[in-house]
């Protein structure tokens, strides 16, 4: 059997509040593989943005571990210096935020470009632009974020979070700031983009219709 | 309404950085304001008393020509008076006075302390002088009974370590007709206003005339009259208020006597001193103002930039029910509780500035013009007054716009951007052409206030036009790299994006750097010109100044002379006022073969022995060109002789009038000069040989020790102008390192995105530098040829309408490249602090202000 994706075992965290010492995550575990996709739910304040940073190295455990297996070898975030997070960060994950959160003064295609180019592709934008002719967006590669609606800056959202391979995106509520039946379209596009590229998703959402069909997940508590 | 301000101010609080930069802007404006207006008030009142000093309560003076009346002409002119002559109806007083500047001290090696030398007839002056005892007073009498005995004003007898109040005489040296004389000193008096002004030395009347060598002559003598010509109050405050205006009172023009002798009023001279002066002091209040105008780019930038800030808050205040006048209100508001923080701190840091700025003016004013340099800040609330008032209208002018868009938010959505762009930008373009109109209508009017208002025209009309600027130079470069690495296309399109922000400290860095780089190049050409001047005076290297007063050369002077030098100029000069300008007049004497020129450069016309050539200042004030017809006081009338040349002179405060021997023209008793022509590798033994044949209390000094004395007092002249330069260049630099503060935390939330995709710590560090640096580049092409006009304004209008001196032309490269040096310094100073708080943060941190934010 091979090793999966992710392992995260007994991981803690907590903060201190004035005095006051917030648990916000104790006793995490849970596991991914390639390709599969792990949803985390909870109200608000239980820790799932705290868990996302964990997971993506931005933030480190109190208590446990978290271990990547990628491209055969194992990442522990948690032990790489600020720099090595950055590039582990920069060439295996891909990002997708509840507002889109794209650069303001870069196009469309330059917002995605821009990850390509950071890993160093030579055809950088040839990759952002075949990226977006997938997701429909061929005839706005030019426009600025503040001029598209939020459904298309989502797709340039994913867009960017696929364009240079990563073995995992990280998706914080990306529906929440869409209406229905655009979340639900952009939402079924990077599902299928991932599943035709074999990509492993980690979901942050309050939404139980798209945490219902998850291969894995973790409902969080409150915080204590 | 009261929450509503409660809100407003609340702000401030919450956004307590910016705020406190705009109290900074607004502050380092008053201060200098403030400081300038101390310094110059603090010189004047020093002048003013020691005006008073001498005049006591006179009015009036009888003068003569060369400023010196023969002793005969008193008891014939008093008779007049006893006689009831109608020249002297209104008169109530009459009392001789000889005075001159001298130095005193407790031997003959330390008569270092300057003293007025004035020579009284106690009897006389009795009433004349209120500190000065009379022949019963204290001492007084003994000034008549007792030959070289003198009284001293008690504060400089202090100064000397001389007890006031002890019994007993005092031994004193003074320096005198260039002569070590012992004096005795009797008593002491109180002037006052001990801190100010300068020493006062009273002795007789006969003593002084023997001290000085003026045995037979007077130096004037001074009247009370029934109707004294005073200045109204309300005058002397405008005077203080507008630095530059000198009042003149309606009377007081001079009434001819008998021989050469006219009454003048006291008045009317001492306005004649203050306006010496006050073009340098309006250069100086301009500067003060210029720190004012930059600091005010902080407040304008800081309040137009929250109130873009708050526009969503502003459109909600607005949909439920709050007027677009409230808002409007409350944006003055804000800037009025800045402006009062600036306004108090400003006085403040404005009282401790004046200190160092005192001491640069006095000694400037005192290497001009021969003016009071002891001088102390009196209590005067003008300045004060002054400074807060400007200051205060000035912050709330600045936040004229932002108020004005606070007003234009609508209700629910934010006004409509396009619209509300296209609209400002054509009021922007419009507002920006009457400036440069105004200041061009401006440049021709007479004197120099029309110059430098054009120049703060020039600078306000580019300082609009400077984002505009930036953003076409930004944008330009985003279109000729086009195809660059994406992270230049990102630095480029994020710099443009922040003249929201940075606009306006790019704006100010323009006005202070093209400031910097006009005077720059003014003072640098101003610096060869003297050079230049300096050198063409060296053809004649030896200078001998005999002590006392001469019409001819001694005897044995004469033949060494002849013997030693091979050409010589002779000067005999002396002082005098015509047309109420103080003037020196020298009587030319050429011996053998001598340059033609003089060592003058001339500057039009030609050295002729038929007639005068005058200094160019002096032929400016006066409107005199070669062939102009000048009445000079001779000793028995006037004498009208034609101008032939118009020669360069940086030198002396008062005007320069050179007489040759063959207009016929008799020398008045004066300070006699010999300046020798000649090889200068022979001058230390022809001076060997002159000091020989020179009198006693003669000095022979080489021209070049004098000429470097000369550049020493220009380069003093222009440090108090290089100290505030440097503080609006620095008041301009922290407004940007603010505006790149307050960039970078806005941008923080969008670093955290990066950061979280990736983006390693150093691009967003390297944004906030290079952002620095093409604001600074571009700020830096616009402010080089605004640098430039401003030179020539300077140069070509001001510098020739207030004093009188035309420049020759330098445009030194280095003084570009160190504008172009000190811009992106400043740049990069401002932008190290914030790009170390980018590189330093935490990427977690940036992202969870990035969610809070979203």
């Amino acid at each position: 059997m091979p090793a999966p994706l992710l392992e995260v075992t007994g991981v803690a965290r907590a903060f201190l509040q004035g005095e006051r010492r917030i648990r916000v995550l104790e006793d995490i575990s849970c596991s991914l593989a390639a390709g599969q996709r792990l949803t985390i739910t909870g109200r608000s304040g239980s820790g799932k943005s705290t868990l996302l940073n964990l997971l993506a190295g931005l933030d480190r455990p109190d208590a446990g571990h978290i271990r990547w297996h990628i491209d055969d070898r194992d990442w522990d975030p948690a032990t790489l210096d600020e720099a090595a997070r950055t590039g582990f960060r920069r060439r295996h994950l891909g990002f997708v935020f509840q507002f889109f959160n794209l650069v303001p003064t870069l196009t469309a295609l330059e917002n995605v470009a821009l990850m390509a180019e950071l890993n160093g592709f030579d055809d950088a934008m040839e990759r952002a632009r075949s990226r977006l002719n997938r997701l429909g967006l061929a005839d706005r590669m030019d426009a600025f974020p503040g001029t598209l609606s939020g459904g298309e800056q989502q797709r340039v959202a994913i867009a960017r979070a696929l364009v240079h391979e990563p073995a995992v995106v990280l998706a914080d509520e990306p529906t929440g700031n869409l209406d229905r039946e655009s979340g639900d379209a952009v939402f079924a596009e990077l599902l299928a983009v991932l599943a035709a590229e074999r990509r492993a998703l980690v979901l942050v959402t309050h939404d139980p219709e798209l945490a219902a069909g998850g291969d894995h997940h973790l409902a969080l508590g409150t915080a204590r | 309404m009261k929450l509503l301000l409660r809100a407003h101010l609340r702000h401030l609080w919450q956004d307590r950085w910016q705020t406190l930069l705009a109290v900074f802007g607004v502050s380092v404006g008053v201060a200098v304001v403030l400081a300038v207006d101390l310094a110059n008030a603090a010189s004047r009142e020093a002048m003013q008393v020691a005006q008073r000093q001498l005049d006591g309560v006179a009015t009036h003076a009888i003068v003569g020509a060369g400023e010196r009346i023969d002793e005969r002409a008193y008891p014939r002119l008093r008779l007049r008076w006893r006689q009831g002559d109608a020249a002297f109806a209104d008169v109530r007083a009459m009392a001789p006075v000889v005075t001159a500047e001298t130095r005193i001290g407790l031997d003959p090696d330390s008569m270092t302390r300057p003293v007025q030398l004035l020579g009284i007839d106690p009897t006389a002056d009795a009433g004349m002088r209120a500190a000065v005892p009379g022949p019963g007073g204290d001492g007084g009498g003994r000034l008549m009974s007792e030959p070289g005995t003198a009284l001293l004003d008690a504060a400089t007898a202090r100064r000397l370590g001389i007890d006031p109040d002890a019994d007993g005489d005092v031994q004193l040296w003074l320096q005198a007709a260039g002569r070590a004389r012992p004096l005795r000193l009797v008593g002491t008096f109180s002037l006052g206003d001990a801190a100010l002004g300068q020493g006062l030395l009273v002795t007789d009347i006969a003593t002084a005339q023997e001290w000085l060598e003026r045995v037979g002559w007077l130096s004037r003598i001074d009247l009370i009259r029934g109707d004294p010509v005073s200045q109204h109050a309300f005058g002397r405050m405008l005077e203080r208020v507008f630095p530059g205006l000198v009042l003149r009172s309606q009377r007081g023009e001079t009434e001819e006597l008998e021989d050469g002798l006219r009454i003048q009023s006291l008045a009317e001279r001492a306005a004649d001193t203050r306006a010496l002066a006050a073009s340098f002091q309006l250069n100086l209040a301009a500067l003060g103002l210029l720190a004012l105008v930059v600091g005010l780019f902080l407040v304008h930038g800081t309040l137009g930039h929250a109130v873009l800030r708050r526009q969503r808050a502003f459109a909600r205040l607005r949909a439920i029910g709050v007027r677009a006048g409230e808002l409007r209100r409350m944006v003055l508001a804000e800037a009025a509780v800045i402006g009062v923080a600036g306004v108090l701190l400003g006085l403040l840091l404005g009282r401790w500035l004046a200190s160092g700025l005192l001491a640069l003016t006095a000694g400037t004013l005192e290497n001009l013009y021969g003016q009071v340099a002891v001088a102390a800040f009196a209590p005067d609330p003008v300045p004060v007054i002054k400074a807060a008032g400007v200051g205060l209208f000035a912050t709330v002018l600045a936040a004229l716009p932002a108020s004005a868009r606070a007003a234009r938010v609508t209700p629910g959505l934010f006004a409509t951007t396009e619209a509300a762009s296209a609209s400002s930008r054509l009021r922007l373009l419009l507002l920006t052409g009457l400036l440069l109109l105004a200041g061009l209508g401006l440049l021709p009017a007479a004197g120099y206030l029309g110059g430098l208002v054009a120049i703060a025209a020039l600078l306000m009309a580019t300082a609009l036009l400077t984002p505009v600027w930036i953003t076409a130079v930004l944008s330009g470069m985003t279109r000729l790299l086009g195809a660059a690495p994406l992270r230049l296309r990102l630095l480029l399109r994020e710099a443009v994006r922040g003249l929201a922000r940075s606009g306006v400290a790019g704006a100010a860095l323009v006005v202070a750097m093209a400031t910097a780089l006009g005077m720059g190049l003014m003072v640098d050409s101003f610096r060869s010109s003297v050079d230049r001047w300096l050198e063409a005076r060296l053809a004649a290297p030896l200078h001998v100044q005999l002590s006392g007063e001469w019409t001819q050369l001694p005897g044995d002077l004469e033949a060494a002379l002849t013997d030693t030098a091979a050409g010589h100029v002779v000067r005999v000069s002396w002082s005098d006022r015509i047309a109420g300008e103080p003037v020196r007049v020298s009587h030319i004497r050429r011996q053998g073969s001598v340059p033609a020129d003089l060592g003058l450069a001339l500057l039009a016309g030609r050295f002729a022995d038929d007639g005068l050539a005058v200094s160019e200042p002096l032929a400016r004030r006066l409107g005199l060109a070669p062939g102009s017809v000048l009445r000079l006081p001779v000793a028995d009338g006037v004498r009208e002789l034609t101008v032939t040349g118009v020669f360069r002179e940086y030198g002396a405060g008062p005007g320069l009038i050179l007489v040759p021997e063959a207009t016929g023209i008799p020398v008045l008793s004066g300070q006699l000069a010999v300046e020798v022509h000649g090889p200068r590798g022979d001058t230390e033994a022809v001076a060997a040989e002159l000091v020989r044949a020179a009198p006693e209390g003669t000095r022979v000094r080489r021209n070049d020790e004098l000429l470097d004395l000369a550049r020493g007092v220009f380069e003093r002249t222009f440090e108090v102008t290089g100290v505030l330069k440097s503080i609006a260049g620095a008041v301009a630099a922290f407004g940007l390192f603010a505006a790149l503060t307050a960039l970078g935390l806005e941008r923080r939330a969008q670093y955290g995105i990066l950061r979280t995709l990736g983006v390693d710590r150093a691009l967003p560090a390297w944004l906030n530098l290079g952002e620095a640096s093409l604001l600074a580049i571009s700020a830096v092409l616009l402010a080089l040829p605004l640098g430039v006009l401003v030179a020539i304004i300077l140069i070509e209008v001001v510098n020739v309408r207030a004093f009188g001196w035309s420049l020759d032309w330098s445009f030194p490269p280095w003084l570009f490249l160190q504008a172009l040096g000190i811009g992106l310094l400043a740049g990069w100073a401002a932008a190290v602090a914030p790009a170390l708080a980018v590189w330093r943060a935490d990427p977690a941190v940036l992202l969870a202000e990035a969610r809070i934010h979203a």
